[in-house]
């Protein structure tokens, strides 16, 4: 019996993108976001809250149930990785998984086959990409399509297949880490 | 005041016990059950001033228990009271015939509480058809015949003439043909009657309620500066009249301040002694005192007011239910799905609706930790957003 995936995320539609995925790959599992609270800072936001955000989270599972933090790698924007670090730590101590996106999220949703067919672009890995969010939303602006920043990605989700771990790497380890989770057994 | 509620297969609340405060806000995601609750107040309300198979019938009887249901799909209403050095309450219990074709087929059973212990308790009787749920049907000893009376006359009084509830969906008239009769003093569901209970408050001999309800709406919304019930001798219609800087027609009134006046004529009406000989042919009592505890439950209050006015109307509430001097005790619930809005409340008002995934509704408290960890550095709405104590859409 599966579970749920309570996960810890800097936005909503991060999640969100997550669940999408998962359907598409057929797994099935209630993904819930716990979102970092405050409107501005991002990951720095997530890496200040991490410790009471898992702490708090653990007072809502249940038998089954299971805490996943999700964050994005962010190398090129931030060498240092000084939030990535703080993050790292800080499941480990609380011994729950955590999930860098290389670079963001959004590359994983670039390599998915449905998404390149879609937007007429070639499947590869996007990983060691820049800002894969502008992208994606370049993509759609040259298909003319809504932008991803205003109404454009409920379309890019409808269209993922969930094969993107072909290619991007940090989508298959993301996969394998989820599929050894409790909330998934 | 209501203390607490407890239902069993009632729509999604299959087995809920709800504990409420002074002022208590429901929060949830869509399909919670937030309404469910609200309406579980109303259909209470409603069968101790209509024929309660009737009332059963409009709230479609298949749609008011549970799906799965417990005890033998009997469905238990609790309401509790607590009052100055003394608590009372009781819990019906319908069980309604699904397959009987209409009229509804129902037994109804009752069980009267005395500080927590059952002082009567009813055995099921067939519903015979068309009758109000009555107050009285007493078979107990005679010991203690006095003490359930008094408790049923309690509660028939409340639900009568102290429980106002406004629905979400407002159909508010501003103009109304001058033979169109409505309750002067319990607002209907959907703030049909406001105009009615406005110029009962103009009317009354004491204009201390009226010219308070000018004030505090003044205060919200600045540009309102006087109201008027006004019927023209000659004329067809009684309309309102709100002037700013001078009257202005009836049909330029925004929609918020149609409301806001409509939640605060709810509340006003509260602050007149209702005479219910006047108003009520089968009572033989005599007036209701504006001192009699009041209960006011509003669906998303919030809904088009501006949010720079939401922290001043929660004021308000506040001022209403604070009552110092005990001349005035009210109760209010409300339901929001607004984050600005929350920010208002103290955690230990607000109350968690959730759905689960076996389709049943929880009802829980803040969290401690929402207190002891994130509200010195953010307000409670933005803690709701998190998720990390539920009852969002997320």
């Amino acid at each position: 019996m599966s579970g749920i995936i309570y996960l810890i995320v800097e936005d909503a539609t991060d999640c969100e993108l997550i669940r999408a995925i998962l359907s598409a790959k057929k797994i099935s599992v209630q993904v819930k976001p716990i979102i970092s609270p405050g409107k501005t800072g991002g990951i720095s936001r997530l890496s200040s809250k991490i410790d009471d955000l898992i702490r708090d989270a653990k007072t809502r599972l249940k038998e089954h149930d299971c805490i996943a933090v999700l964050y994005d790698a962010d190398q090129h924007t931030d060498p240092n990785q000084t939030h990535q670090k703080k993050i790292v730590e800080s499941c480990k101590q609380h011994k729950i998984k955590h999930i860098p996106a290389q670079d963001e999220v959004e590359a994983w949703v670039l390599a998915d086959s449905g998404v390149c067919k879609w937007l007429n672009q070639k499947q590869k890995n996007w990983d060691e990409a820049r800002k894969p969010k502008d992208t994606l939303d370049t993509w759609l602006k040259n298909n003319r399509k809504p932008s991803y920043y205003s109404g454009g990605r409920q379309d890019v989700l409808k269209n993922l297949v969930g094969d993107g771990d072909k290619y991007s790497d940090s989508m298959r380890a993301a996969l394998k880490l989820l599929e050894g989770a409790a909330c998934l057994k | 005041m209501l203390k607490q509620l407890r239902f069993k297969n009632w729509r999604s609340l299959r087995d809920v016990t709800i504990d409420l405060s002074p002022i208590t806000v429901f929060i949830g995601a869509n399909s919670s059950g937030k309404t469910n609750i609200v309406d579980a107040l109303k259909f209470r309300r409603d069968i101790n001033m209509r024929d309660l198979l009737d009332v059963v019938q409009d709230m479609g009887r298949e749609k008011i228990i549970s799906q799965n249901t417990i005890d033998d799909e009997t469905l238990h209403l609790g309401f509790f009271f607590q009052e100055t050095g003394y608590e009372f309450g009781e819990v019906l219990k319908l069980k309604i015939d699904q397959s009987f074709p209409h009229p509804v087929s129902l037994k109804y059973a009752r069980e009267y509480f005395w500080d927590n212990i059952i002082v009567n308790s009813q055995p099921f009787i067939e519903m015979p058809s068309y009758q109000n749920y009555p107050d009285i049907n007493i078979s107990s000893s005679q010991n203690d015949k006095n003490l359930v009376e008094t408790i049923a006359n309690l509660l028939s009084r409340q639900y009568r003439y102290r429980w106002q509830i406004l629905g979400e969906n407002l159909s508010i008239k501003l103009k109304i043909p001058q033979d169109e009769i409505g309750n002067r003093y319990i607002m209907d569901l959907d703030g049909g009657n406001l105009l009615f209970i406005l110029e009962m408050l103009q009317r009354h001999p004491d204009k201390e309620n009226f010219e308070a309800l000018i004030e505090d709406v003044s205060w919200l919304m600045p540009h309102v500066k006087g109201l008027q019930v006004y019927r023209p001798i000659h004329g067809t219609h009684t309309v309102l009249r709100i002037s700013s800087a001078e009257f202005i027609p009836e049909y330029t009134v925004s929609a918020g301040t149609q409301r806001l006046l409509t939640m605060l004529a709810t509340i006003y009406a509260l602050n007149v002694p209702y005479d219910i000989r006047r108003f009520d042919e089968f009572t033989h009592g005599s007036i209701i005192p504006p001192a009699l505890p009041g209960l006011i439950v509003i669906e998303e209050p919030d809904t088009a007011l501006n949010p720079g006015v939401l922290q001043k109307f929660v004021e308000l509430l506040r001022r209403y239910v604070d009552n110092p001097d005990g001349t005035r005790p009210r109760q209010i619930i409300l339901t929001t799905h607004n984050p600005t809005f929350l920010n208002y409340f103290k955690p230990e008002e607000v109350r968690v609706v959730e759905r689960g995934e076996d389709g049943y509704t929880t009802v829980s408290h803040v969290p401690d930790f929402v207190k002891e960890n994130w509200l010195d550095e953010y307000a409670l709405g933005e803690v709701w957003l998190t998720n990390l104590f539920g009852g969002t859409n997320s």
